[in-house]
Parts: structure tokens; C-alpha cells; sequence
């Protein structure tokens, strides 16, 4: 009802709804650009471009499912359409900051941090396509099937992606901890 | 290895921190254009409570429009733009859609005082793809006896089709009948499809390969800034006399369509005369469930029942020839693969000859054609180009006791890809006795479908091979790999 309440907001100009959508899934939405994008200030930039798109649309804008599922769904197609443009495999450094949300101690900050660093490197060494169906998935929590849809290949294809790259994560991540 | 939950934990507890300067940065855009958006009148909308209320009984809810028109700018715009929406998006909305709406107008000649008049009248269709259905309402021509237009509403509830016609009987008043025919579940998703996805395919020329298309211009529709695309499609005959003129109106930012025009050039005045134009495509709305009743409405005559309902025939219209005999060709279903390699089922039947299994009994995959009574063995790309496609034997089916040949069509040439053609001629010969030909026309396909992947192959090539078998199953070992390879072996067999 809240994100219902908050398109409708923007449809009549509302600069705070905008912001609270902003504030409400910049995290989730900027996670998932860095992820794929290895780029924070392209990630950024996608940001950017996708509520910029949002705001233009919003006029004949109706939210038939989730407004994050729908956030993320256009942050993805962004990414892909950026890699495929700039072709870009640099390693990022924009994770810099980040920081482990639900530590309670220094020491597993520490620990946080290192295993954050390592997943990071993991997910670089995954396929692009892998790595977009996880972090769809668990991050911007849609389900196969609308990941499917959003690709344009069947669910199947879908958990093939997914279930390989996980497994490469799982091999990655152990042999970085021995 | 590392437990899955571990690592599942690790993506989800993974966080960034923003500056007010980044938030700034990435939100500022937006904000502007917000600004703008709440000084323009035509953004207040009614108030929020009612649009709340009246959302949980809604019936129409507009989800999203055509973005189909990005791959024109993924093939004309400098390369490192970056498009508005995902390229991959754009052509699978078409195809992943489960609603199609689609209005626009047909330029339909008249004649009124001798002169050559045009009328610009409705058309509109909707599809409900998952279920088979649809509802589409064509125009036809000035009754006579009414001086009103006619039109032609055809509506398939996922088994039953109802159309109707118009009847002119003597000594009675004109009036509207209805015919049901029944559908198998794979003639319904064959004819939906085609009715929408193939429909919007052919209307554009063709989304995933749109070559020539050019950017003429900007034109402002709905106070919104539009690039003009067009694009030529050839018709066969004297270098570029004939052709098809498709355009379409672009929200160049985001992809959205706002217009297509379809237009033939006349060869008399060689002037761009309108066919039709589409003014509104939606995908994934909500129908209403009452657009797909097949109740016969009470002011017409019912002349084939539901219960009478014949079944459909798999197959086009048209034929080849006829005799007072029944000498006949006929295409039931066509395909082009990736590699511009033509699958067709068709058969060939000469009333009163003896069964055809002997005619099948020596033939093997990619050995030549039956010879049936007419021999369908070259197709030829409707278009400004003198390129053959031979045909060899891929496999037959039986159903009823029908005999269906499954051909492959193949050049050594490259040829045009299918978006850039109207279609195929087909090109046959006699084995029967010629002197039983009493009329002989050219034929042509236009409703073959393209086939991409192993999914479209399965999907369309052998689920039709098993609609038309006795076991319900394709014979074996055919596969769009095998295919494929097939093909290649026949092209290289063929420039020796």
C-alpha cells in the first residue's frame, strides 16, 4: 500500500515521495548495480538514469507488482545494456565503503569485511549471467519465473544459471579460505 | 564447500553507504524532472483516495506499452549510447507477453460519384495468449443494402471459433450468420500466435533484424517528441517499383510507440498510399472476460452449432491447381530456420489415384521429393532477388489417411533474411497427367513462422509433425541441431 501511495506521489509531482522511494530501496538497488557492474560510479549512474526514467514515466506508470521487483528489473537491464556497450572487466574498487550491516562487534566486522571482499571477488570470476540471476534473485528477492520473464529465456534456463553459479561461488569462496 | 546459506547470507548482509553528495548526484535528475512534471497541468490526476478505491475493482490496468522500437535505435544510434530499457526486453515483451491489445485504422478505398475515395476505418484485436483466446473485429466493405460498413467480428474462447458472414439471400432481407469451428489445442496456439505475436512481427517488418530502416525525421505527438523510423520492404518485380513502406513514431528516450504506418507505393501514380496504421499497442492488460464469449448474438442466424462444429483443418486456403478431378497442392504449415532454410509440410492429392505409401517407401532424409502429383520443389523469397531454395525429403506423416511430406528447402546463396521478404513463392511441377489441369494459379507463403532456437523448433516444427500423425508423436531423431546440419551438408553437397 506505501509504494502504491508513493507512485501515486510522484505522478502528482511529490518531491518527498520520490525521496522516500529513493531512500527506501537505494541500498538494495546500488548493491545490485555495483554487483554487476563492478563500477560504482557507473552503478551510480545507472541509479541515475533509472529513477530519471522513473520520473518521466510515472505519468502513465502502474504498479502491478512489486515497485522494488520493478526498481531492480530496470537497474539489471541497465547494467546489461552498459556491459554490453563499454565491455567493461575492470575489477572495482567501489566497494570500499562498504561495510558489514548486521555486525555487532569489531571482530566480526573484521570478518565480515573479509568474507564481503572475497564474495566480491567470487562473484567477478562468475559469469555475467550467472551472477545477474543471483543477485536477482537473493538480493532483489524476485522469483525464477519473473527473472525469466525479464531475461527472455525459460525458467529452467533460469535455475541452470543459478544453481552453476552458486556452485562456483561454493568452490571459489572454499578454496579462498583454506 | 562453503554452505549455500553462508554464502546467501553473505550477498544479503553485503551493504553500501551513500553521501548526501552521491544521493545528490543520482537522485538530482530526477527531482528536476519532477519539478517540471508538477508544474504541468496535465499531471493532476483525480485524488489519491479514489484512485485507491477504485484500483481493488479495476478491471483495465495498463502495464506497459510497445518498447519494440529500441533494437531501431540499437542498430542506427552511435554504439555507445546506451539505450533507455534492455535491448533483450524490447523483443521479448512481444513474445513473453501473455495480452495484446491493438487498434488502428484501415485505409479502405471507396467509390462515391466515380471518384476514388478513401475511408479510414477501425480495426481492433485482442489476445489472451495463455488461454488460446481472442476477439478481432475487422472492417470489410459498404453493405449495399445498408449503405453502412460492414464488419467482421471472429471470436475463439480457446476451443470454439465463431465467425460470422453475411448473407444476401434471395427474396429475404440480408442478414448475419454464424459458423463455429473447433480447434485442437495446437491449431489454438497456432493461430493465436499468429494472430498476434507473427502479426506484429509482419506489421513491423520484422523486430529482431530491421535492416534499412532510417531515421527521417521528429514529429510531436501528444506534446511528446517522436523520431520517425521507415523502412522499405521489396516486392518482386522491375528494381524497386514495388514496394512496402513501413514508419514508425518513437519516443526516442525510452523506445515507447506511439504509431506505426504501413503504406504500398502505386505503380499508376507512384505515389505512398496509407494500408493501415496502428495507434495503440498494449501488452499484459487485463481483458475483460465477457471479450471472449461465444454466444451467437440474438440478431443473427446460427448456421454451424458448437455441437456441429467441424474440426479445423491445419493448412492455408489456397492451393496450387484444381481440376474437375481434385488435383491439388497444398502447404499445411511452414517454418524458416535461422540459417534461411525453409521447412514445409504440404501435400499433394489426385482423386481417385491409389494410396501414396509406395511413394514414401525408397526416400530417406535429405534424398529428393516424392513424387506426388504435384511436386513442390523450389521456393523462391518474394522479393527483389533470383535465389532458389531446392527442396529435399526430410520425413512424412500419415493422419486419417492423409499423406503429409515434411521438405527442406535449401540454397547454396545466401539469402535475404526473412524480416526483408513478403514471403515465399512456391514453385512446383507435374507428375501427374497435365491434361487434368483445368486452372493453374502461382501460390505463395506468407504465415511461416521463424525459428530461432531448440525451444521454437520443439514448440511449432514438431509439435505440428505430431499434430499430423496418427501416434500424435514426431518421428524421430529430427532435431533443429540436425537440422541445421542437414542443411549445411546439402549447401556444401550443392557447390560441388
Amino acid at each position: 500500500m506505501e509504494d502504491r501511495l508513493l507512485v501515486l506521489g510522484c505522478k502528482r509531482g511529490n518531491k518527498e515521495a520520490l525521496c522516500r522511494i529513493y531512500e527506501k530501496y537505494k541500498r538494495d538497488l546500488l548493491i545490485l548495480a555495483i554487483a554487476l557492474l563492478n563500477d560504482a560510479s557507473a552503478a551510480e549512474d545507472v541509479l541515475h538514469d533509472v529513477f530519471l526514467s522513473f520520473v518521466q514515466n510515472s505519468r502513465k506508470f502502474r504498479l502491478s507488482g512489486s515497485l522494488k521487483g520493478y526498481l531492480a528489473t530496470c537497474v539489471a537491464n541497465r547494467a546489461r545494456n552498459w556491459n554490453r556497450s563499454k565491455q567493461s572487466q575492470t575489477v572495482g574498487l567501489g566497494m570500499a565503503s562498504t561495510i558489514c550491516a548486521e555486525a555487532e562487534s569489531p571482530a566480526e566486522s573484521i570478518v565480515c569485511n573479509e568474507q564481503l571482499q572475497q564474495l566480491r571477488q567470487a562473484m567477478v570470476a562468475i559469469p555475467y549471467e550467472q551472477r545477474e540471476v543471483i543477485l536477482l534473485h537473493i538480493r532483489s528477492g524476485l522469483k525464477f519465473r519473473a527473472i525469466a520473464e525479464m531475461l527472455g529465456v525459460s525458467s529452467n534456463t533460469v535455475k541452470s544459471r543459478y544453481r552453476y553459479g552458486f556452485n562456483k561461488l561454493r568452490i571459489i569462496l572454499s578454496e579462498a579460505e583454506k | 564447500m562453503k554452505p549455500a546459506e553462508n554464502i546467501k547470507g553473505l550477498i544479503r548482509q553485503s551493504d553500501v553507504t551513500t553521501s548526501s553528495d552521491s544521493d545528490s548526484r543520482i537522485l538530482g535528475g530526477a527531482l528536476i524532472e519532477l519539478e517540471k512534471l508538477k508544474t504541468d497541468p496535465a499531471a493532476t490526476g483525480p485524488n489519491i483516495w479514489r484512485i485507491i478505491m477504485k484500483s481493488k475493482t479495476q478491471k483495465y490496468i495498463t502495464a506497459a506499452t510497445i518498447i519494440i522500437g529500441i533494437t531501431l535505435l540499437i542498430t542506427f544510434v552511435d554504439k555507445s549510447a546506451t539505450p533507455a530499457y534492455g535491448i533483450t526486453e524490447a523483443i521479448n515483451l512481444c513474445k513473453t507477453a501473455k495480452t495484446f491489445h491493438i487498434h488502428g485504422w484501415a485505409y479502405m478505398p471507396i467509390r462515391t460519384s466515380g471518384k476514388q475515395e478513401t475511408a479510414k476505418v477501425p480495426f481492433e484485436h485482442w489476445f489472451d495468449v495463455d488461454n488460446g483466446r481472442y476477439r478481432i473485429v475487422k472492417p470489410g466493405d459498404i453493405d449495399k443494402s445498408t449503405g453502412k460498413r460492414k464488419y467482421f467480428t471472429t471470436v475463439c474462447d480457446g476451443k470454439y471459433v465463431m465467425s460470422e458472414i453475411y448473407k444476401y439471400p434471395v427474396n429475404r432481407d440480408p442478414y448475419k450468420a454464424i459458423r463455429f469451428q473447433q480447434l485442437t489445442p495446437f491449431q489454438n496456439r497456432l493461430r493465436t500466435h499468429n494472430n498476434s505475436y507473427m502479426f506484429i512481427m509482419q506489421t513491423f517488418g520484422g523486430i529482431e533484424n530491421i535492416k534499412g530502416f532510417k531515421n527521417i525525421g521528429n514529429e510531436e505527438i501528444d506534446g511528446l517528441s517522436c523520431d520517425i523510423w521507415q523502412g522499405l520492404i521489396a516486392m518482386p518485380g522491375p528494381k524497386n517499383s514495388r514496394q512496402i513502406r513501413i514508419k514508425s513514431w518513437i519516443l526516442p528516450d525510452t523506445g515507447e510507440l506511439f504509431k506505426i504506418q504501413t503504406a504500398y507505393e502505386s505503380p499508376e501514380t507512384n505515389t505512398w498510399i496509407i494500408m493501415y496504421e496502428i495507434d495503440q499497442i498494449e501488452f499484459d492488460i487485463e481483458l475483460p472476460e465477457d471479450l471472449f464469449e461465444t454466444e451467437p448474438p440474438d440478431n443473427c442466424v446460427v448456421e454451424i452449432s458448437k455441437e456441429e462444429a467441424p474440426l479445423a483443418d491445419l493448412g492455408f486456403p489456397e492451393g496450387v491447381s484444381s481440376s474437375i478431378d481434385g488435383l491439388t497442392l497444398r502447404v499445411n504449415i511452414g517454418f524458416t530456420l535461422a540459417d534461411g532454410s525453409v521447412i514445409l509440410c504440404w501435400q499433394s492429392t489426385d482423386t481417385g489415384a491409389s494410396a501414396q505409401d509406395d511413394l514414401f517407401t525408397e526416400l530417406t532424409v535429405g534424398s529428393s521429393l516424392p513424387k506426388l502429383p504435384l511436386e513442390l520443389y523450389a521456393v523462391k523469397p518474394i522479393a527483389n532477388v533470383d535465389i532458389e531454395l531446392n527442396g529435399y525429403h526430410l520425413t512424412h506423416t500419415v493422419k486419417d489417411g492423409k499423406f503429409y511430406e515434411w521438405s527442406i528447402y535449401v540454397s547454396t546463396e545466401d539469402t535475404p533474411s526473412r524480416n526483408s521478404i513478403m514471403g515465399y513463392e512456391l514453385l512446383h511441377k507435374y507428375n501427374a497427367d497435365k491434361n487434368k489441369i483445368v486452372t493453374n494459379k502461382s501460390a505463395a507463403l506468407h504465415q511461416d513462422i521463424p525459428i530461432k532456437t531448440d525451444d521454437d523448433f520443439n514448440n511449432w516444427v514438431l509439435a505440428a509433425m505430431a499434430e499430423l500423425s496418427d501416434s500424435e508423436r514426431a518421428p524421430e531423431n529430427i532435431t533443429y541441431q540436425s537440422m541445421l546440419e542437414l542443411a549445411e551438408q546439402i549447401r556444401k553437397s550443392q557447390a560441388k
